[in-house]
Parts: structure tokens; C-alpha cells; sequence
């Protein structure tokens, strides 16, 4: 269960921090989700489902982030995410787990972070994890208020510099956030699990959570869309333009604070263990 | 391999059935949603009380009779597929809900889609068991819905309500169940149904020939409309002649390719058309005959201004599947707007949705490829309140209006393209046909590293013909021909399909990648006429003569027995066609199955001047290219252009009027057609791939309503592109005229707010018109035809002062609902789309107060802003209360409100739209915390009025043209004054930041006491 510290974290300022994005079935926010992860410092690349299922465990090697990225993989049908964790899971058989045990980093949005409660990844959490309709039972786009609730390595960065609140989009039908157990709940949120919580109750979610993290936080996965803010004028209102002042846009922030995780890992000087 | 198909058809197998119902109510959203909506969309039971209801997934999986498999799918499809901790899986008897109080009934409706209907859930359990088992068994869906009626409510009710909200009786079938016959240990209910397939067997015999060369006319006429071609007698007759001189029969695959080519869908036949023109009126100069109102004014004016130099941006107009041009350095932009009015009639979420993404095809298919960016729609229907019991086969609006909403959203939402502007008009004239326009812009790269031209399609002979995507089935046999035609109670069925999302998604991947590598010549899309237009168009590119030849029985169906002509002219949804060049077939096989897409190789194209169509080695249909393409006889027909219509004009429209100011304004924000469509839109993705700038509602809450919408273009510039929408439709029957320079100025207005550039500025129109050709049922017919060449004549002069060209298009001409003595023709419509280059995406305004950073940021908050009025027109207005629109006055006014929106000065701006003034004011406002006091002096007053005798604060709802409410950015005033000083300019007021509790509007006229405003009451009549 415990993780090796580090174990991911490159040794020379030279080796470049890889992101890997996955993309098909229908998932459509791997190019700006890629360039979010770009912009953040990671080398990012994108890759096929179906050519990562072929290359397995190679498709991982040398990579720090993996990002399941926003969309509607096979059309949401039957539950959202629900039929791209069975191949993640059929297809690359604990290619995934593995790469997450030893030091690697994954963050699934909105699509992605459906996929990821399917795989059972929070089932350390204690229960199980669903994401089903919202309460109005309506999709919703709206920027929405957020948080900072918990802790994870998207977000450690945030909180260090002060920040305690930010706003990103939601773009989801089925985000409302369900524990099978009030009491694993409580003490997901209570152990600071719970990385995300909405300002107003926009979709039925227990407690507002809109984001979980597992594995000592390198697992994340959330509901709204970081990568959907990585420059100052797509905020549909007046606060999201200090861009200019030489701050990151919070979106891309969280990005980054995942690289800084792994670039910080190897300036401590942590050595490649595998 | 026939035989071992047929061999696999015919072994024994089982049907599972499988349901899913909710462990808890709670988690019963859609259960919810149908209880929320039922006011709505069933009045009948307005008054019911203590509705209540669940619902439940139903599927059925078609296993082989062996044990051991079915008992493996079975396993998976309860611990894996099916598996949901909120919702219990059952192979029995699923939960039914406990006994209802006394004087209550349960009554369960399940519906399931007739054999043949796309089942998207059914396609994706079939692929999920796959995953888990390797077996890929056929499997179907549907639903349940239990619901808890009053014992009044009779078995013919709940019928009723299954046929009119549960479920579409042309795509779906219903049963109706109570609880008793439910509980019975035999009930059907829970018994697998007969699975049926469709199909049968079909070969190169089932072909038919005709003797059209020796035929009565009456007689073709009638085979023609029982075959639903669409045809004139002079087609048929130069049909008839045609084969005449070749000496044979004619197949019907022949002339089902016939009908679709010349289909007025794909021809257009009345744009083309030789019309002699009566002209009654005084203010608009016509000749006496227009040789085609496409040529002459749509492609006319963008000749002209090619011709002058002022479009050098344009690289491929009118010729491929949608309009290109250049938008930066590196990218080109593709845009498109479709129409998809007829299968949307019929079932509204259907035709959305295939309306949707068959516009997104056309992008796909342009030029070498286009990924999508944006999608934009626009609905015209009937009021929502409108009587409860309309004409056989017509939907209630509100009907139509959800069922097209959730189209676009699952279209859209679904293959990840935002969806960023749009429109929802209201008037009776839409009762009859909804009007859905669905538009795309696309990108391509303008020189990709490999140095293609990616805009250019090149056949050589011998080049592959492949189909990609989806497979045929007989859905949308006929969707070209019958939107050629007005609606009828026979309206053909199979015109109606449902879309794929996610199979077209996985095309798109694979498209661009192949594109990018390399890996075909040319591509386009099937959609109205299937293979017949796709392959038959694209052979037109294959050397001096053009040609190809395929063979359809290679091609992957849905299922067996499609006839020759079917595999033809079946629209199926999510195909793409494609020439590849023989050295990189392999390679693009292969990429197709990495990538999940199916395809078909059909044949080769060929310079051979004819189209040959084989099914296996026998040559089905054989048609000589020229007279496919260019045999169609010419229309020639009569237009009357009368003089406006005399309407009782003044500032406030009567669909408006209130005595009283304070009033008048809350009234007129609740309008149907004013009011917010925040809760529709916000049902769409409109942020997806992160380009959206200006959206569809700013202001914190998405309160505010924005106009038009930016997209940024490139992550390394801050380049962008600017969209904007426009239509009068109630303007049309007083003055097409003015109709045409409204529509155009309403897009203009958008795009300006969204930041365009009107020196980098093209045009989409789109024409949805009554039916203009004579006839029986059709007394004014020269008089539509009349208004549509004044509507395009204004357009002309329109595109040209501006020098805007026209760089896509669409015509629909068919909208008329007949039923017995009832005929309902849509109000005459046109569409028009304005796209223009961003400079930069950070210096676009904003369309709300709020927080008071000018476009650059960095603002001091607590100070005041100014507001001004601004119009590019001098605010006269003509006899019928109409503004005066100058085009001169607008090309000069937009090119000076660019420059400021260039240099920042613009903080925020919005435009005088439905409503007027005063409403365009107040919608800044909603939702920012912020107050606006308005100043007016008697002579400002004067200066907007309308008509003389009416109350001064009446002119504050005129709606006119090219006007806008801005506020400056800090300091930037004089310079706002300077620059409009020999325009409309109003120093209306200024905006000052205030709590959530004093927020308001007031408005101070000269010798009147003060009006406000609270804030919230605005937000409330807006969103009521």
C-alpha cells in the first residue's frame, strides 16, 4: 500500500518530466489538457487508447503524470466511465496500479475521474465511489466556486502559496458524488481527502466534494476542468484576469503543481529506485 | 461466405433480458426530471397531484443457445457491465414499486426502438461484453417508466402520454402495463420479446428496370411520387429522353442517383432558376430577369469583392463542402451552416441531432479535413403557448423545442465540440415546421510542416474509393428527396434517423490523423443522397472526365437484405468517403483498425466520364457523368415584388406594450423572445477545447447574455475568431427588405461585440423559405419567390458596401405543412452568419458591467464608468416603423468601433437587440453588483423617438439598427466622444459598483420623476 517516495522523480535537471494524456472512444479534451500540461513545465504527449492497451506497460516507462482527460467515452452509455475503466482494466491488467504504486502520478477529469472511481481506485478510501446523475438530473456548464478542502500534489502548491479559493468550469451530466458509506465518507473528509468543495451545491454531490485524492495524493480526480483555464480571458467574469501580472492562471496552476512535486523530487536529490 | 452468414443467422439462440432500477428514489434523476418536466410538456396532468415515479434501464442480449456462453455474458454483464453500486441488476423480475394508496394506480410504460433504429446504449453493452468476454453479442435497450396516476386516469390516457412525451411512435414502441398485470406471474412484462431482425435476403437481382424512354409523362410522374424522387415533369422528361437515345431500360438505381443528384437538397434548382421579375416597388432596383439569385447576388457579390482585391483571405468558396478562409498566419478557418428542418418535424431530437452532426461532417470533409472548433444553432418555433391540440402529426413547441435542445446537446456535448451562439425565435408561423439551423467552424492548418495545400482535393485515376465510419442501414432512404417536399401525414418514416456520436468521434480521431499523415487524397461526407452524392461528387475531381466504379455489395450494413439502390441513397449517419491513392492503402487500413473505425473498400475512381455502380460483378447503374451532373433542365419561373406591407409602426412592437415605464421594462425582459435561455444553454459544453473568450452568458452566475462569441485560435498568439448570428423572421412579412439588412445588421452587431474585425469578415446565408414554385395548393408563390430576390438583392448590396463576401450557403425552400384545408408555411427566413478575425482576444469587451477592469485589466473598481448609446444609423424609421438601415453608415461606423475595441477603450459593450434600449442596458447589469443611473434630457429624447404622440420614455424599447450600449474603459471617454462625434452618440449615464441589495437601474427623464430598479427584480423578470 505505501508508496515509495520519489520513486518516479527524475534524477537531472536535463531528463525532461514527462506527461502522458490518453486519448479515443470518445474522450475529447486530451489536446488542451496535453497543452495545459505543457504549459506547466511537463513534456507532454498523447496516446491512443487502443496503442496504449498494444504497448502495456512500455507505454508508461519513463513517464511521471498520467492525465485521463475530459469527454464522453463511449458516449456515457450505460454510466459514465463506466465502460472505459472496464477496458482500462481488461486491457492493460494492473499496468495502472502498478505505475501509481510505484510513484507515479494520476489525475482523471471530469470523464477521467469517472473512469478512475470505476477502476475502484478511491477503494482505499473505504467504500465505494460513484458519480452519478446530477440531482437535477440536467448537464451543466457553468463556471462554479471551489475550495481548496484537502490535500493532494495538484494542489499542495496552491495552498503553500495561499491561495483557498478558485473558480474553473463544470461540464458534467453525471457529477454528483456518491460514498456507499456515510462513515468512510466523513473520514475521507476529515483525513483531507476531499480535495475540492463546491461554493453552492451545484449537483447533489455529499458534502459539495468535487474532487478526491488517494495513493498520498497523487491520485487525483475531479469534476471540474483545470486545463479549461490556462489564460486569463476565457474566465467568463472579471476575476480571472491577472493573468498579466505575471501569475499563472489557477487552472494551469494545479499542473504545476504536480510538476514542481516531481521537479522539487529531484532537486532533494531522490534517486530512481527501480 | 453468403452461406455462412446465413448459416449463423439461422442457429438457435436466447434472448437475456437484464434491468437496472435505482436501489434508492434518490438516485433516481431521471425519474425526477420526468416528474419536474410533466406541466410542461403535458398539460393534460397539470392538476395531478402526488405524482410520483421510477424508473428502470431495460437490455436484451441475443446469446447463443450453447450454456456455457450464456452463462459467461451473463456473469459479465452482472459483475462487470452492468455493475453500479446505486442501481441492482436483475435477470428476473425487477422491483416493482409497493401498492399505491387507495384511489392511486402504478401504471409502467417501456418503450424499446423499432428494429432498424440506431440504438447507441445497445451498440456500447454489446462492445462493453466484448471487453470483458471476448464475445460481441447483438444487444438492444429501452426503458421503463412506472408512474402513480389517479385511478381517473384511464389506460387510453397513459397511452396517450406514452405516444406524445414518453417516447417517438415513429422510432420507438410502447407497451402499457398496470401493477396487477405487472405482478402476474405470466406478465409479458418480464418475458424477452421476439427478437426480430429486418432485413432478408437481396442480390444483384432485385434490381428493377423501367421502360422510361416509351412511358406516359402521367405515368413517370406518379412512379416518381410513389418512389418519393421528387422529380419534374421536365426532369422525367429529360430523363425520358436521355434513355431514349441510349436505347435501354432504366434501373432504379439509376434513377434513385438521378433524384438525389438533382434533388432541389442538392441542387438548387430555385437559386439557380431564370426569374422574371415584376417589380411593384419603388425603393428596390431589379432587372426584369435574374439569371439565377445564386449567381447574381449571393456568388456575385463575392466575385466582386474578390475582383476589387478586398478579400484576399478567401481560399476555397462555394465549391467544397463548406467555405475557406484564412484567419492567421497559420490557420485557415472552415465554416458551415446547415438546415435540418423536415426530419426535425418529425422528431425533434433526432433531426437536432443528426442536423448536428451532419454539419459537423461537412466540416470534417473540407478540404482535406477540418477539426472542429464550434458549433452554433438556431431555432425557430411556434409559441410555447400555443393550443394544447395542434394538426395531425405536428409536435407542441415546447415538444420540439426540448427535443432539439437536447440534439444539439448530445451532438454536440458528445463529440466534444462547444457549442458557443445560438438564437430561439418565437411566432405561429413556425407551428407548422420548425426551422433548426446547426453551423460549424472548422481549422485547418494553413501550411502543415509537410508543405500540402490541406484545402485541395486531387483524384487520380485508379485511387481507392473507401467508406469509413458507420455501416448502411435503411435509415434516411430518401432524406434528400423528402426535404424537397412539404409535410404530409405520409411522410416517409425512414427519413428519420438518429446519430452516433461516438462512432462519428472515433472517425474524426482518425481522419485528422490520417490527414496529418498523409494518408488520402481527397475526402468528403455522406450525407443527403449517401454514396450516390459522396462518390459521385468526389468523381468529378478524378482527371478531365471524372468517373469511378464501385461495387456496393463490399460495403458494411447493419444488416442483410439492403438493395442495391438502398446501399445507394441511404443516408446512415457517421460515413466518410475517401480517395486513396493505391500505395497508401495498406496504411490506411491499418490506421482504421488500430483506431476502431470500420472500412470499406468499394472500387477505384476513374477518368472515364461515366459512374459505373456494380453489385458483386453485375453493373447495376451506369451513368454517364456529364448527364448526371449537368443534364438537369433549367427552372424558369416568375417572382412579383410587392410593396410593404403598411403596419401600424412605433417604438414599442404590441407584443410589448404596457401603459406604464416601470412595467413596460420588466414585460418586455420577460418576453419569449427576449427573456434568458440561460437554462437551455447552459445544457451545452460551450468551454471544450478551451478557445471560448466571449461566451454565451457572462457575469458572475452566467447571468448576463452575451452577443456572438470569440474563440482564440492558437495558444501561441492571441489571435482569435469572432462569430455572430442574425434573422428577422417576424420583420419578413411586413418588408423582406428590410428583413435582409436586419438579419445582416444583427450579425454584424453580434460579431462587433465579439470583436471582429470588419476588414477580415465573411458571410454564411441560409435560406428557409415557403415553397415559392407554383401549384395547386400555392396561390402566392410569385410572391415568395418576390421576396426572395429582394431578400437577395439587399444582401447583394449589403456584402458589397461592406466587403463581405459570402463564402458558404444553404437553401431550404420546402417549408409549408399541409394537411387538408390547413396550410401553414413558415415566415420566409434567412440565416446570416458573420465570422471575422480577432486581433487580439484580451482587448475583447465584455458583454456585462460587472467587475469594472477594462479589457486590459487593472482598473480601480470603486470608480464610476461612463455609458453611452451609441447608433452607426441616424435613427429615422420608415413608413412602416421599420429602421432605415445605410450600409455606408454601418461599414463606417464598424471600422471606427473596431479601432477602440483595438486600442481598449471598450470596457464592455452589448447590442440594441430585441427589446431595444433599455433592455440591452438592464441585461449588462444582471448579475454584477453594479448600478446604473441614466440621464436623459429632453432633446436626447427627441432624437431617439420613434413616432410623434407617443410617451418619450416609449423610444427607450425602439429597436435600431447598427446601435449599441458600451462602457468606456478608465479614462478612455474622450476619446470615445471624439471618435463618434459625427454618429449617434448618447452620454447616457454611468455605472458605479454597489452591494447585492442596492443594486438597480435608475433612470432619470427630463421633467419626470426617477424610475429604478432594484437589480434582483430585473434578474427575476429576465429568468422568470
Amino acid at each position: 500500500m505505501k508508496a515509495e517516495p520519489g520513486a518516479r522523480r527524475t534524477t537531472s535537471a536535463r531528463v525532461p518530466i514527462r506527461a502522458l494524456v490518453v486519448a479515443g472512444d470518445g474522450l475529447n479534451c486530451e489536446k488542451e489538457t496535453a497543452a495545459a500540461c505543457a504549459d506547466a513545465g511537463f513534456r507532454a504527449s498523447i496516446l491512443h487508447l487502443n496503442d496504449m492497451l498494444l504497448e502495456g506497460e512500455r507505454a508508461l516507462q519513463g513517464v511521471s503524470l498520467v492525465v485521463i482527460p475530459g469527454g464522453f467515452s463511449f458516449g456515457d452509455e450505460l454510466g459514465s466511465g463506466k465502460i472505459l475503466a472496464l477496458k482500462l482494466g481488461h486491457g492493460l491488467k494492473g499496468v495502472i496500479e502498478r505505475f501509481v504504486r510505484s510513484g507515479g502520478a494520476l489525475l482523471g477529469i471530469c470523464n477521467g475521474f469517472q473512469a478512475l472511481a470505476n477502476l475502484g481506485v478511491f477503494n482505499e478510501l473505504g467504500c465505494d465511489v460513484v458519480l452519478t446523475q446530477n440531482r437535477g438530473g440536467r448537464f451543466i456548464d457553468r463556471w462554479v466556486g471551489l475550495e481548496l478542502t484537502g490535500a493532494s500534489i495538484f494542489t499542495d502548491r496552491l495552498r503553500a502559496a495561499g491561495v483557498t479559493r478558485l473558480e474553473l468550469p463544470i461540464r458534467h451530466g453525471e457529477g454528483r458524488l456518491v460514498f456507499t458509506e456515510e462513515r468512510a465518507a466523513a473520514e475521507a473528509f476529515e483525513a483531507g481527502r476531499c480535495v475540492l468543495r463546491y461554493e453552492d451545491d451545484v449537483n447533489g454531490s455529499w458534502n459539495r466534494v468535487a474532487a478526491l485524492s488517494a495513493f498520498e495524493g497523487r491520485v487525483m480526480g475531479l469534476m471540474p476542468h483545470p486545463e479549461a483555464f490556462w489564460s486569463g480571458e476565457l474566465h467568463p467574469w472579471g476575476s480571472g484576469r491577472g493573468a498579466e501580472g505575471g501569475q499563472i492562471p489557477l487552472g494551469v496552476a494545479m499542473f504545476r503543481s504536480a510538476y514542481d512535486y516531481f521537479r522539487e523530487g529531484k532537486r532533494e536529490g531522490g534517486k530512481e529506485r527501480r | 461466405m453468403v452461406e455462412a452468414r446465413r448459416a449463423r443467422l439461422l442457429s438457435p439462440h436466447a434472448v437475456l433480458r437484464v434491468e437496472r432500477s435505482p436501489r434508492d428514489l434518490e438516485w433516481d434523476s431521471r425519474a425526477r426530471r420526468a416528474i419536474a418536466e410533466l406541466p410542461l410538456f403535458y398539460p393534460a396532468w397539470k392538476s395531478v397531484r402526488e405524482l410520483a415515479a421510477e424508473t428502470r434501464e431495460v437490455f436484451w442480449v441475443r446469446v447463443d443457445a450453447e450454456k456455457a456462453a450464456a452463462s459467461k455474458i451473463r456473469e459479465a454483464l452482472a459483475r462487470e457491465v452492468l455493475r453500479d453500486p446505486l442501481h441492482e441488476t436483475s435477470f428476473e423480475r425487477s422491483r416493482i414499486p409497493a401498492s399505491a394508496a387507495p384511489g392511486f394506480r402504478w401504471w409502467c410504460l417501456e418503450k424499446s426502438f423499432r428494429p432498424g433504429v440506431t440504438d447507441n446504449t445497445g451498440g456500447v453493452l454489446s462492445e462493453a461484453v466484448s471487453v470483458v468476454t471476448g464475445r460481441n453479442p447483438p444487444a438492444r435497450s429501452g426503458a421503463r417508466l412506472w408512474i402513480f396516476l389517479p385511478d381517473e386516469i384511464a389506460r387510453e390516457a397513459v397511452a396517450d402520454y406514452a405516444t406524445h412525451v414518453f417516447c417517438n411512435p415513429l422510432i420507438e414502441r410502447f407497451r402499457v402495463f398496470d401493477r396487477e398485470e405487472a405482478l402476474a406471474a405470466d406478465s409479458e412484462l418480464f418475458s424477452a420479446p421476439e427478437w426480430i431482425e429486418i432485413g432478408g435476403e437481396a442480390s444483384a437481382e432485385s434490381v428493377e428496370y423501367f421502360e422510361v424512354a416509351t412511358a406516359e409523362p402521367a405515368a413517370l410522374s406518379r412512379l416518381s411520387e410513389e418512389r418519393l424522387w421528387a422529380l419534374s415533369g421536365e426532369e422525367l422528361a429529360a430523363i425520358a429522353g436521355h434513355y431514349r437515345r441510349l436505347g435501354r431500360k432504366a434501373s432504379d438505381v439509376e434513377l434513385e442517383v438521378l433524384a438525389q443528384t438533382w434533388s432541389e437538397h442538392c441542387k438548387h434548382k430555385i437559386f439557380a432558376a431564370e426569374i422574371e421579375v415584376e417589380n411593384q416597388r419603388g425603393d428596390v432596383r431589379l432587372p426584369a430577369t435574374v439569371k439565377g439569385v445564386f449567381k447574381t447576388y449571393i456568388k456575385g457579390a463575392t466575385e466582386r469583392i474578390a475582383a476589387e482585391g478586398r478579400a484576399p483571405f478567401l481560399r476555397s468558396v462555394f465549391e467544397d463542402n463548406a467555405g475557406i478562409v484564412e484567419m492567421t498566419e497559420e490557420l485557415l478557418c472552415a465554416i458551415k451552416v446547415e438546415t435540418h428542418n423536415s426530419p426535425s418535424a418529425l422528431d425533434p431530437y433526432g433531426g437536432a441531432l443528426t442536423g448536428i452532426v451532419g454539419v459537423n461532417r461537412d466540416i470534417l470533409g473540407a478540404g482535406l479535413g477540418a477539426y472542429p472548433i464550434a458549433n452554433l444553432d438556431v431555432f425557430c418555433v411556434g409559441p410555447l403557448d400555443a393550443p394544447e391540440t395542434l394538426p395531425p402529426r405536428l409536435h407542441h413547441p415546447r415538444r420540439i423545442l426540448e427535443g432539439v435542445r437536447m440534439g444539439v446537446e448530445h451532438g454536440g456535448n458528445k463529440s466534444g465540440i462547444p457549442t458557443v451562439t445560438g438564437a430561439v425565435v418565437h411566432h405561429p408561423k413556425f407551428l407548422g415546421k420548425p426551422l433548426v439551423f446547426c453551423g460549424t467552424v472548422g481549422l485547418i492548418p494553413a501550411a502543415p510542416p509537410d508543405g500540402r495545400d490541406l484545402t485541395r482535393k486531387e483524384i487520380q485515376p485508379g485511387d481507392h474509393i473507401v467508406m469509413s465510419g458507420g455501416r448502411i442501414g435503411k435509415d434516411g432512404i430518401h432524406g434528400a428527396t423528402f426535404s424537397s417536399m412539404e409535410m404530409k401525414e405520409s411522410s416517409p418514416v425512414s427519413a428519420v434517423q438518429l446519430g452516433d456520436p461516438l462512432t462519428q468521434k472515433r472517425v474524426w480521431d482518425f481522419l485528422i490523423e490520417a490527414r496529418d499523415a498523409g494518408l488520402f487524397r481527397a475526402v468528403t461526407d455522406n450525407g443527403a443522397g449517401g454514396l450516390s452524392s459522396s462518390v459521385g461528387e468526389l468523381a468529378r475531381l478524378c482527371g478531365k472526365r471524372g468517373g469511378a466504379r464501385m461495387d456496393v455489395s463490399a460495403a458494411k450494413t447493419k444488416y442483410q437484405g439492403l438493395k442495391p439502390y438502398e446501399l445507394v441513397v441511404s443516408e446512415s449517419q457517421e460515413r466518410m468517403t475517401f480517395a486513396v491513392a493505391p500505395e497508401k492503402l495498406e496504411a490506411f487500413l491499418d490506421l482504421s483498425r488500430r483506431r476502431g473505425v470500420e472500412s470499406s473498400v468499394l472500387g477505384q475512381f476513374a477518368d472515364s466520364g461515366v459512374f459505373r455502380i456494380q453489385y458483386g460483378t453485375k453493373t447495376v447503374a451506369e451513368l454517364k457523368m456529364e448527364f448526371l451532373h449537368d443534364g438537369a433542365p433549367g427552372m424558369r419561373l416568375k417572382a412579383r415584388v410587392k410593396p410593404p406591407e403598411k403596419a401600424a409602426g412605433g417604438s414599442i412592437p404590441k407584443k410589448y406594450r404596457s401603459r406604464e415605464l416601470g412595467n413596460a421594462l420588466l414585460e418586455t425582459l420577460s418576453h419569449p423572445n427576449v427573456r434568458s435561455r440561460r437554462e437551455l444553454v447552459s445544457q451545452y459544453d460551450h468551454e471544450v477545447q478551451a478557445r471560448s473568450v466571449r461566451k454565451p452568458y457572462g457575469s458572475p452566475g452566467h447571468r448576463a447574455p452575451g452577443d456572438g462569441a470569440t474563440l482564440r485560435l492558437s495558444r501561441e498568439t492571441h489571435e482569435g475568431v469572432a462569430l455572430g448570428l442574425g434573422l428577422a423572421p417576424e420583420v419578413a412579412a411586413i418588408d423582406p427588405k428590410v428583413a435582409a439588412e436586419l438579419a445582416l445588421d444583427e450579425a454584424l452587431r453580434n460579431a462587433a461585440c465579439a470583436g471582429m474585425d470588419p476588414s477580415h469578415a465573411v458571410l454564411v446565408d441560409n435560406f428557409c423559405w415557403p415553397d415559392p414554385l407554383p401549384g395547386p395548393h400555392n396561390a402566392d408563390a410569385e410572391e415568395k419567390l418576390g421576396a426572395l430576390v429582394v431578400t437577395c438583392q439587399r444582401l447583394f448590396d449589403g456584402a458589397v458596401e461592406l466587403g463581405m463576401p459570402f463564402v458558404s450557403g444553404k437553401d431550404s425552400m420546402k417549408n409549408d405543412y399541409r394537411m387538408g384545408d390547413v396550410k401553414i408555411s413558415v415566415a420566409p427566413t434567412v440565416l446570416i452568419t458573420a465570422m471575422g478575425k480577432v486581433r487580439d482576444v484580451r482587448l475583447v469587451p465584455r458583454g456585462h458591467a460587472g467587475q469594472m477592469d477594462g479589457p486590459r485589466g487593472h482598473a480601480d473598481a470603486s470608480r464610476a464608468r461612463k455609458i453611452y448609446w451609441l447608433s452607426g444609423q441616424e435613427l429615422r424609421w420608415d413608413g412602416a416603423g421599420l429602421p432605415v438601415v445605410a450600409f455606408a453608415r454601418t461599414r463606417r461606423f464598424l471600422a471606427k468601433f473596431h479601432d477602440l475595441v483595438c486600442d481598449g477603450a471598450i470596457a464592455a459593450a452589448h447590442d440594441v437587440s430585441d427589446g431595444g434600449w433599455l433592455v440591452a442596458m438592464a441585461e449588462m447589469l444582471l448579475g454584477t453588483e453594479t448600478s446604473a443611473r441614466l440621464v436623459f434630457t429632453e432633446k436626447m429624447l427627441q432624437r431617439l423617438r420613434v413616432q410623434p404622440g407617443e410617451p418619450a420614455w416609449a423610444s427607450l424599447f425602439s429597436e435600431p439598427a447598427t446601435s449599441f450600449v458600451i462602457l468606456a474603459a478608465e479614462d478612455r471617454a474622450a476619446e470615445i466622444e471624439k471618435t463618434f462625434a459625427s454618429d449617434v452618440i448618447f452620454d447616457a449615464g454611468e455605472i458605479t459598483p454597489a452591494g447585492a441589495r442596492d443594486a438597480g437601474l435608475t433612470l432619470e427623464l427630463e421633467g419626470a420623476k426617477p424610475v429604478w430598479w432594484r437589480l434582483k427584480s430585473l434578474e427575476e423578470a429576465y429568468e422568470g
